[in-house]
Parts: structure tokens; C-alpha cells; sequence
């Protein structure tokens, strides 16, 4: 009792409550998508909610582990981590060469728990960029050995990603870790000239996957054939419209009702938006607004730019994450097969974030010790 | 705020801004999705999560006059499945095991197939099958196909003609009475989920199909079997290249039965050539020889130009008309008008056709219907060839008045013959009776209809005796049934084929009606080159006649019931203007039918005679009682040995008449 006396008293109550409520939102929604779908594939309908719920009870004690570490020490690790990562994704990638698994090669398995390295590798560079500049400081508005070297490490990581290949999620890496090279003061040409080169680079890597390819132009026409990539946008789109204002109420969605396929992974906000309608999909954006305001509150208290750009880097990432599912679902965004934070099916994303929440809560307590200790928990 | 913090505040707004900017885009577009256009994406999402399944209409059945189906429906059932996505294999194999027998193993050792989709069984006809639909085993479809059967296969084929794969009438009857045989198909509403899987929901609508109406025909299935039978029969025995003949009821038109051989199977068509499909009665058009001479006699009667006993030098037998030798079959000296009939003397009809003239051979010709549609109500009917007087030539006159440069039907030749059996009075042929809806109202009836008077019934009087005569002595003797007198006229034609009248090919025709003095069924045979001998209408068509109706005797006992009471029921006569060329809508002429008159005579009469029922079998002699307005008791078994009373004994109605049979 006196643990969560003294969490509720030190720590950021607004965003424990907001990332709780999201939780909560996700797991009920969870299983009102995935019931139906659930119960055709495996003869229950709880079957994902079951192992959602597990997930997110190890993804919970994982975020308190991170909620007592000394983020601190995570300054000084940062370059281990990122090798970690880094190390993470080539055996990642051998391991699928060498199993002769034509899969992308996004996952490892650690027990009960799958996770995909580009989720730890997202979280990994968020701290190493934050470490890197907090070093560099002044330095890193000089092109060559300020700025290159922190491209020089996205560049590895999101080639890394790419060759998975994951080119979504590669892309939004890449956002992040531009992002905060600019909150760190990057030189603003440094980065649109970086920027703009990378991406003349990629466009034909991109358009190489026929898939991708599919992917994009049925974006600029999502009527034009319903049984291909854009089948999901035209089902997701019903489904938002059918919600209306107030939506049919919980377990009343009509598209979940395997019109969507797997309608509990990307595409869970749409049934969101048909059981809850306008106000609902409105309520769930506006409470990841509320985490990311939460998590410049928190930069703003901070002392050094370590915990500043860290801050604002988790806070990013968990709204960036939130806003171009949003996008896709609605059309605004070709499909990328980004997940909803804390709300779609999956373990790894949900991990990943709660640790990153974990992390930000702990830059936000106030009773830390005033200097780092030798103690990593406290 | 921190001093650190401040150094990046500048970046940290514009990052919250466009965040901020982010949140505003994402608000709006999902304001514009849900609630703008909300409307249009749940009018797609319901279509979607609707099916609407359409309900086949049964197609409607076709019947003969007595009511016997002459088409059935047949429900077929269609077994396939997904073998990858049953769940139950087990179940699924006794349930289908109990439904055709076979083993379950049959069925486990196929569900192991690899392929996306096989069929277990195709055309079941078990109605169990039903119960498949709703038992919604995962994986399994189940296709219900109804189709058109033809249980008499080939008889009354080239009438009723067929359907295609899709249901459509092709030819006959389910062709031109497609629209009412084919119903309306309905359709039903039913809820689908995104695997294509569909549930009926009981709120959700239904339209039940209209099934197609039912059509009667007048053909009698039992003399279109028989006639179809002899007709091949003869076909066998003279060697002909087909053989067409028509039975037709000449007191209202109605077509009895109607065939040519070769014949088809409207339940496999593809077998047999396109050839047989046709109605050669009506498609084909031929020069029918003598037998049109009757247009000429009736022409001379009626106009009184020629008495029945003014008698023709027939000039042996040669005769030069304009340039051109008419030959006769035997070298007749002086033969009267009748004797001309009866023994078909070309040179004495070619001496009547200059009495009376062109005008008056077209204009009768016109009058009995030739070179005009019957318009019967069947596809493919030809009008033949009859060419008005300007286009004559010098030797038409009388090329006509002996059946040569004119195109008939066999269908006209009987209407026709019927116009002659009836007292004159030439008929519409009909073979839709009615037709009749599912709910059993009559939708469209075919009521017998006068076409026009042709001539007064004491011409039609006196020609039928000649023609009586003509088959009692003369040229169709063959058609002869001892006991009975048949009026007919036999006719042999040189076909004409590369520009000249073939000395080999002939069609032999006969048309007939039975009984002389009360007709009840007009005949027309025709006999497409038989071989040579065969070749005279007399020896090749006429024995058909004698065949078919001997077995219609046979058959029929209110035929011949009808026939030996008839002798002072003859029917009143009925006023009909006698029209113009121009056939006018006629009133309709029930009353013609002496079936109905002779049978409510019979009842009506105060007094019963008995009639003579010794040597019929129980059966005929039972009916002939109850008919006679007695009251049967019989004892024994065997064919009748005595009856009390004795026959032509007079009685009052409902006395008993005992019969013993041994």
C-alpha cells in the first residue's frame, strides 16, 4: 500500500491514469473485435483477449521495473543497448536465413513472449540518440562530427529494418530519430538535405516490393478493388461510418463480423469508431494527446537534455504510433500495418511501450535521488 | 520549466503544434467519415452484409388433354466440398452414407483430397438432400438444380419442343409459351458475413417466386403414342424418308395428335439431327396431288355448276390441256362427278376445273385455307404457295384442280378435310386448350374459333359421300375398316425437284374422316418418297389411316359410344355468315362439338335403350351401361356372355342391367 501511496504521490498521476485507461479501453475493445474472429478460428471467444490480458500483466511489471530503475544509468548504457539492438536484428535475420523462413524476419522468442526487434531497436536509438546529443551538445550543429554520425547509427538501424524487410516501421523510426535530432538543435538544412536524399534513395527500394507497390496505389483509389490491400480501407471506412456519432454500442459492430480480416489487429480503431462511435475514436486520440502533453510536462521539469529529449522521444513515438494507425484506417495514409498502441493484438508493441511509459514516469518522479546512486533501483 | 528545457523550447512548440495540428486533421477526417458521409459507407455496408439469394420458379408443366403430364420437373441435388475446411469428417460421412448408401470410407477417402473444392455426388434426386442445407455443415454446398423432363421422350417432341441449360424454351411449345411456362423467379434477402457464409433472417424480405402457369394441350397422349408408332412402322415399311400425320377433332379443330418421323428427344435433342426437331406438319409445304381435288368438287357443288351424277367423257384416260398430256392412273372412259372422286380422274376434275373456272378454283382454294397461315399458335408455321390468278399460266387451272402448283401444309389439308367433315364450316386448329396458373385460374384459353363458312352443309354432304364412296370402292380402299364408314381422299404427287417432276420421288398422302356420318376425327397422312408401289396415296398413306383409327376404336370406348348413338344427333345447325376471304373474328362455336350434345342427350331422354354389350370385356361393357343411363350388376369374369335386359329393349333410366361374362 505504501508502494502505491508513494507512486501516487511521486509520480505523474496523469499519464499513469491515461496509459491505465488506454490499457483498459484496449483490452475491452480487444476482445469485442476478436471474439467473433476468435470463436471461427479457435472455438473461443476469448482466445486473444486471454492472451492479451497475460501480455499485458508481464508488460505492466516490466513498466514498474522501469518505473524503479535510475533511468540515469540508461545514459551510460546507451551505447550497449544500441549494440544490443543492433546485434538483435542480424541474428534476427540470420536466424530466418538459416531456418530457410521466408517470412519477414521481425520476430524473436524469449519464452512466452515474441517480440520484434525493430520495437527494441526503436526504443534502443530513442536513448541512444537522447545520450548522443546530451554528450555532443553544441557539437552536433557541426555537419561532419556532430550530425553524420547520429545518421550514420538511424542509417544502420533502418537499414537493418528495411532488409527485414519492414520498410513501415523503418520509416517511422527514421521520423523519430530525425525528430529528435531536431529537438536536439540539428541544423535544419543538415536535415532536409539529409532527409530529402534518403528518401530519393528509397523511393525505388520501396516500390521494388510488389506488395508495397499495391499497397500505395490503392490508396490513391481505395474503391477501385475491393478484394485486394485496399479490401481492409473500404471494410475500415464502412466500419467507421456505420459507427455514426454514438456508435452501435459495444459487441455491435457489423464489419467485425469477418468482413474485416483480423479485425483486432491494425484495424482494431475502426471497430472502435463503429462501436463507440465519433465520440468514442475522438476520446481514445484525445487521451494519447493527453499522454504526449503529459510527456513534454515532464521534459519541461527535467534538468538535463539526457532527460528532455528522452522524455520527449518516448512521448513522440507513443502518439506517432497512434496517429498514423489513425491515418491508415481512415485513409489519410496508405496501409503500413502499423499497430494502435496499447489497444491492437500483439505483445511486442505492447512491451515496448509500457516500457517506454516506464521510463518516463520514472524521469517524471520526484523523490529521485539527487545524485545518481549505485543503486539501479530505488 | 527548467533552464535546460528552455533551450529547446522553440523546437519542442513546433513539434507539440504539429501534433497539435495532427490531433485537428485526424478529428476532422474521422468527422467526415462517421459523421458526413456516414451515411453512404453504412448504405455499403449493409448491401454488403446482404445477399440477395434469387428463388427459382418451377417451371410450369405442360398436359395433354386428359391431363397426363407431358413434361415433369426434376429436382436435382449437387454435394461438394471443401475438403480442407470440414470440421466433423466423421459425421459428414454417415450422414451422406445414410443418404445414397454407399459406405462412410467412400466418403472419408474423398474428404482427404487435397483439392480446394471436389463434388461427393452430383444429380442426386434424394430429397433428403434438404435437409443438408439446413444442417450447415461447415465446408459443404449443396446445389439444387431443377430440371426439364421429358418422361415420354420422344412422343409429342417436335410440339412440345425443349428448354436450353438455362431454362429458356428453344423450340415448340416452350418456346412460344415461354412467358407463362417460365413464371417469375423470386428472390429472398439474406444476411452474409465476410466468408460469403448466408443465414435467412426472418425480418429480412421475401418474395416468393411465381411459378410458371400450367399448359393443356388438346393433343391426347394415347393417339399421339399410337400415331407415332405407325408412322415409324411405316416408315419401315415403305421405305419412306419421313412420315408426318395429324389427328384433329373437326367439329372444334382440336389437334388430337400431330407428329412426323424421325423424331427427336427433347431430353437429349443433341442426338438426334437438327432435322427431327421440326414440326414437318407445319414447316413443310408440299404439292399434295389428288387429294386437293376436293377444292374443285366443292367449288362445282357449291356453286351448282356440275350435278353429282352429270357424267365426263374421261377420254381414256389422255387428255391435252393447253398443250400439255394429263394422264390418269387407268384409262376411264365415262365417268359421273362422284365416280371422277372415287376413282380420282385427273381428266375428269380438269373438265369440272374449266366449268367452273379460275376465279372460282382460287377463291375456293382461299376459302378452305390453303396459302394462308392457321395460325395454330406454334413457331415455325409456313402459309405453302397458293398464287392468285394474274400469275397463273395456261395450264394453272388445271395443274390446281389436281393438287400440283400449290404448296400446302398438312395441317391445312386437314382443316380442310375437316371444314368437309363438319358441314362446312372451316375451324381454327388449336392445340392450347388453356393455360392454366399455379392458383388455377384460367390465364389464357384457346377457344375454338370459325375461321368462315366454306360451303353449305348439303355440299359438304354430298362431297363426303363421294369421299365415302372413294375409300368404300374407290382408290382408298385401303383405308377401308369393315364395319364402319370412313370418308377419304388419297393423293400421289410427283415431287418436284431440278426444274421437272420427278419420276421417282413421290409423296404419298391420305386425308380421311371417320366415322362418314358423324365425324369425330379427321386423319392426314403424308409419306415422304416411299419407294415406288408405296408411292400411290392409295397403297403408301391410306393403310396408316385404316391402322390408327382401327386402333382408336379400339382404344376409345366413348368414341365409340358416341358413334352408334349418333345417328339422329346431328348437330343443329348454327347460322354462320358465310365471309369473305378476309377471316373476320368469329363467335365461338362450342355447340359444334357433338360429344357434349350426344352425351347430354343420352342423359336427358326419358327412356334408356339397352344397348348390346355381349362379347365386351367388363371394362367397355361397364362404361357403355353407366353411359346408357343404366345402373350395372355383373356376375363371372371373362368377356360378356348375356345381359338382361335384352339389347334394343327400351326402359326407364336407372333400371339395372345384370351381365354375366365367361
Amino acid at each position: 500500500m505504501t508502494q502505491l501511496n508513494q507512486i501516487w504521490k511521486n509520480y505523474d498521476r496523469m499519464l499513469i491514469i491515461t496509459v491505465l485507461l488506454l490499457a483498459v479501453v484496449g483490452m475491452v475493445m480487444l476482445y469485442s473485435a476478436s471474439s467473433i474472429w476468435a470463436y471461427n478460428h479457435y472455438d473461443t471467444g476469448t482466445y486473444f483477449l486471454q492472451k492479451q490480458v497475460l501480455r499485458l500483466a508481464i508488460a505492466l511489471l516490466i513498466m514498474y521495473g522501469f518505473m524503479r530503475l535510475d533511468y540515469r544509468h540508461l545514459k551510460d548504457w546507451a551505447n550497449i543497448i544500441l549494440i544490443v539492438s543492433v546485434v538483435l536484428l542480424i541474428a534476427t535475420k540470420m536466424i530466418y536465413f538459416l531456418q530457410h523462413n521466408p517470412a519477414p524476419a521481425r520476430w524473436i522468442h524469449l519464452g512466452p513472449l515474441s517480440l520484434q526487434t525493430s520495437d527494441i531497436a526503436r526504443l534502443s536509438l530513442i536513448i541512444y540518440l537522447s545520450a548522443y546529443i546530451n554528450k555532443k551538445r553544441q557539437k552536433l550543429e557541426d555537419f561532419y562530427f556532430g550530425f553524420l554520425p547520429a545518421v550514420v547509427v538511424i542509417a544502420l538501424i533502418l537499414g537493418l529494418i528495411i532488409i527485414q524487410p519492414d520498410f513501415s516501421t523503418a520509416a517511422i523510426i527514421g521520423v523519430i530519430g530525425f525528430t529528435i535530432l531536431f529537438l536536439g538543435g540539428a541544423r535544419l538544412p543538415h536535415i532536409v538535405v539529409t532527409i530529402t536524399s534518403a528518401i530519393t534513395i528509397l523511393i525505388p527500394v520501396m516500390l521494388m516490393e510488389p506488395y508495397r507497390r499495391a499497397r500505395i496505389l490503392s490508396f490513391f483509389n481505395p474503391a477501385a478493388d475491393t478484394g485486394g490491400s485496399s479490401y481492409q480501407v473500404q471494410q475500415s471506412l464502412i466500419s467507421l461510418g456505420n459507427g455514426g456519432l454514438f456508435g452501435l454500442g459495444l459487441g455491435n459492430s457489423m464489419e467485425k463480423n469477418l468482413f474485416l480480416p483480423t479485425p483486432h489487429t491494425d484495424f482494431i480503431f475502426s471497430i472502435i469508431g463503429e462501436e463507440t462511435g465519433f465520440i468514442g475514436v475522438i476520446i481514445v486520440l484525445t487521451l494519447f494527446l493527453i499522454a504526449f502533453q503529459r510527456g513534454i510536462k515532464i521534459a519541461k521539469n527535467a534538468t538535463d537534455p539526457f532527460s528532455i529529449l528522452l522524455a520527449l522521444g518516448i512521448a513522440f513515438s507513443f502518439i506517432l504510433y497512434a496517429f498514423i494507425n489513425t491515418a491508415v484506417i481512415s485513409n489519410l495514409l496508405p496501409t503500413t500495418g502499423l499497430p494502435m498502441p496499447l489497444i491492437s493484438y500483439g505483445g511486442s508493441g505492447l512491451v515496448l511501450n509500457l516500457a517506454g511509459i516506464g521510463i518516463l514516469l520514472n524521469i517524471s518522479r520526484k523523490d529521485q535521488p539527487s545524485k545518481r546512486s549505485n543503486r539501479w533501483f530505488s | 520549466m527548467t533552464k535546460a528545457y528552455l533551450k529547446y523550447r522553440t523546437r519542442i512548440t513546433i513539434l507539440s503544434s504539429l501534433i497539435l495540428l495532427g490531433w485537428v486533421i485526424l478529428a476532422v477526417r474521422l468527422f467526415q467519415i462517421q459523421i458526413i458521409d456516414g451515411n453512404d459507407y453504412r448504405i455499403q455496408g449493409k448491401r454488403q452484409a446482404q445477399v440477395k439469394v434469387t428463388l427459382p420458379a418451377t417451371r410450369g408443366t405442360i398436359y395433354d388433354r386428359k391431363g397426363l403430364a407431358l413434361t415433369s420437373n426434376i429436382i436435382h441435388y449437387s454435394i461438394g466440398v471443401h475438403p480442407t475446411k470440414i470440421e466433423d469428417q466423421d459425421s459428414l460421412a454417415d450422414f451422406l452414407s445414410q443418404l445414397t448408401g454407399k459406405s462412410p470410407q467412400h466418403y472419408l477417402s474423398r474428404l482427404e483430397s487435397e483439392k480446394p473444392f471436389i463434388y461427393l455426388e452430383r444429380n442426386l434426386l434424394n430429397q433428403e438432400c434438404e435437409s443438408l442445407l439446413d444442417k450447415q455443415f461447415a465446408g459443404v454446398v449443396v446445389e439444387k438444380q431443377i430440371s426439364r423432363n421429358y418422361p415420354h421422350q420422344n412422343i409429342a417432341s417436335q410440339t412440345l419442343g425443349f428448354i436450353d441449360v438455362d431454362g429458356k424454351g428453344i423450340a415448340g411449345v416452350e418456346l412460344k409459351y415461354d412467358r407463362f411456362l417460365k413464371g417469375e423467379a423470386g428472390w429472398v434477402i439474406k444476411s452474409a458475413n465476410g466468408l460469403g457464409k448466408t443465414q435467412r433472417e426472418v425480418s429480412y424480405p421475401l418474395n416468393q417466386p411465381a411459378n410458371g402457369a400450367d399448359i393443356y394441350l388438346t393433343i391426347d397422349l394415347e393417339y399421339q403414342t399410337l400415331l407415332q408408332e405407325e408412322l415409324i412402322r411405316r416408315i419401315e415399311e415403305t421405305g419412306a424418308r419421313s412420315a408426318s400425320g395429324i389427328l384433329m377433332n373437326p367439329q372444334d379443330g382440336s389437334i388430337l395428335a400431330m407428329a412426323s418421323v424421325p423424331d427427336y428427344d427433347p431430353g437429349a435433342p443433341g442426338l438426334y439431327p437438327v432435322e427431327n426437331q421440326k414440326n414437318r406438319v407445319i414447316t413443310d409445304q408440299f404439292e399434295p396431288g389428288s387429294t386437293y381435288k376436293i377444292v374443285c368438287a366443292t367449288a362445282a357443288l357449291d356453286l351448282n355448276t356440275v350435278a353429282i351424277d352429270e357424267e365426263f367423257n374421261c377420254e381414256g384416260g389422255k387428255y391435252s390441256f393447253a398443250g400439255k398430256i394429263i394422264q390418269d392412273w387407268e384409262n376411264f372412259g365415262l365417268l359421273n362427278f362422284s365416280q371422277i372422286i372415287e376413282q380420282s380422274s385427273n381428266v375428269g376434275i380438269i373438265k369440272i376445273a374449266e366449268r367452273i373456272g379460275a376465279n372460282s378454283l382460287y377463291r375456293y382454294s382461299r376459302d378452305y385455307g390453303f396459302g394462308a397461315l392457321t395460325n395454330i399458335g406454334l413457331v415455325g408455321e409456313t402459309s405453302g404457295i397458293l398464287r392468285n390468278t394474274p400469275d397463273w399460266t395456261a395450264i394453272s387451272l388445271a395443274e390446281l384442280s389436281i393438287g400440283y402448283e400449290v404448296g400446302v401444309t398438312a395441317l391445312q389439308l386437314t382443316c380442310a378435310f375437316a371444314t368437309i367433315a363438319n358441314g362446312g364450316i372451316l375451324m381454327k386448329p388449336r392445340i392450347i386448350d388453356r393455360i392454366v396458373s399455379q392458383d388455377g385460374v384460367v390465364i389464357y384459353s384457346d377457344r375454338p374459333e370459325v375461321v368462315r363458312k366454306v360451303a353449305d352443309q348439303s355440299v359438304m354432304h354430298a362431297l363426303s359421300g363421294m369421299l365415302t364412296k372413294a375409300v368404300a370402292t374407290g382408290t382408298g380402299m385401303k383405308a377401308r375398316i369393315p364395319g364402319w364408314s370412313i370418308a377419304g381422299k388419297t393423293g400421289t404427287a410427283q415431287k418436284f425437284s431440278n426444274g421437272h417432276y420427278s419420276k421417282s420421288n413421290y409423296i404419298s398422302n391420305f386425308a380421311g374422316f371417320f366415322p362418314a356420318d358423324n365425324p369425330q376425327i379427321v386423319g392426314v397422312f403424308v409419306l415422304d418418297e416411299p419407294n415406288i408401289g408405296y408411292h400411290w396415296g392409295g397403297i403408301g398413306a391410306a393403310p396408316l389411316f385404316k391402322r390408327i383409327v382401327q386402333r382408336i376404336i379400339n382404344l376409345d370406348d366413348d368414341l365409340l359410344l358416341v358413334t352408334a348413338q349418333q345417328s339422329d344427333n346431328q348437330p343443329s345447325e348454327i347460322p354462320i355468315p358465310k365471309t369473305e376471304l378476309t377471316p373476320r373474328p368469329t363467335e365461338s362455336l362450342v355447340a359444334l362439338s357433338t360429344v357434349a350434345l350426344v352425351t347430354q342427350s343420352v342423359r336427358n331422354t326419358k327412356n334408356c335403350t339397352i344397348p348390346d354389350i355381349r362379347g365386351m370385356s367388363l371394362r367397355k361393357a361397364l362404361k357403355t351401361i353407366r353411359v346408357a343411363g343404366l345402373i350395372p350388376k355383373f356376375q363371372g369374369s371373362g368377356t360378356v356372355a348375356w345381359q338382361s335386359p335384352k339389347p334394343g329393349l327400351i326402359v326407364s333410366p336407372n333400371s339395372t342391367c345384370v351381365i354375366g361374362l365367361k
